[in-house]
């Protein structure tokens, strides 16, 4: 069977315009790479700071009671924080001098399980509730008296 | 007589990718910034960026962060860069040992002509 001249030369243009389309679907589908390195740094946790950690006689506390134990407490951190436990770490001591200070009869229970919630960078007052308690070991001097509860803190963040 | 051997050259990459984030801690949601540079004579479309985050430490694994998909559309000029982002977040429950700790990220991107 003989093919026309005709034929050969559409036969040869489909077969140039196949690979033409080939090679161009072929550079479309290049994909091009590229890679680089980064780090993700996590910042410091710093302390919280207490000011102040004291339980007022006045209102909370006589012989036989127990009473809350008031945290003045600063979170020096760019976020929010969770304190979870406070521990007694120290003596007691009172606003009365030595004669009171010699026998406070004031213990502090040691909690956990604690939300006492503080906001980034924020200074707060926070309540311990019922964490102090006065036996009738007090002095009478420690009437009127303001205790200092030296503790510790146990905090987590809360963002 | 000199005989010439012909070379594999290995073709520059086309995207290199840079970037970081500070500032971490527990709970934290933080943006991952990166910038995407074309070395190309040519715009690419960026069509997948996949981050290799690696521990910081022992007992500071990398399975402590969390970063978002790469989802968007993002086009680069020819021998320009384009910066863009995606949400990091370290898990609360990340231990101590993450504290000041440096988790190295390593970037691959792939694409296609724009």
């Amino acid at each position: 069977m003989r093919i026309s001249r005709k034929r050969k030369l559409v036969v040869a243009v489909a077969v140039v315009v196949l690979a033409i389309v080939a090679v161009g679907v072929g550079l479309g589908a290049w994909s091009l790479g590229g890679t680089g390195n980064g780090a993700a740094k996590a910042t410091t946790a710093s302390s919280i700071t207490l000011a102040d950690a004291t339980a007022f006689t006045s209102a909370d506390l006589y012989p036989g009671a127990t009473g809350n134990l008031k945290l003045r407490a600063t979170n020096p951190n760019p976020y929010p924080v969770r304190i979870t436990a406070v521990s007694g770490n120290g003596t007691i001591t009172s606003d009365k001098g030595a004669a009171c200070d010699s026998s406070t009869g004031v213990t502090f229970a040691n909690q956990t399980g604690l939300t006492l919630d503080l906001a980034a960078g924020a200074t707060a007052t926070l309540t311990v509730p019922s964490s102090v308690s006065m036996t009738n070991a007090s002095d009478n001097a420690c009437q009127g008296a303001v205790f200092t509860v030296p503790v510790s803190l146990t905090a987590v963040s809360n963002a | 007589m000199s005989v010439g051997a012909a070379q594999k050259v290995r073709p520059p990459l086309s995207l290199r990718v840079s970037g970081g984030v500070r500032g971490l801690y527990p709970g934290a949601r933080l943006r991952l910034r990166l910038k995407v540079r074309n070395t190309r004579d040519f715009p690419i479309r960026v069509v997948s960026l996949k981050i290799n985050v690696r521990n910081a430490g022992r007992s500071c694994r990398r399975t402590q962060l969390r970063i978002a998909r790469f989802r968007r559309s993002l086009v680069v000029p020819a021998h320009r860069a384009r910066r863009t982002g995606l949400s990091v977040t370290m898990l609360r429950s990340a231990p101590d040992a993450c504290k000041d700790a440096v988790f190295p990220l390593r970037f691959t991107a792939k694409g296609r002509r724009a």
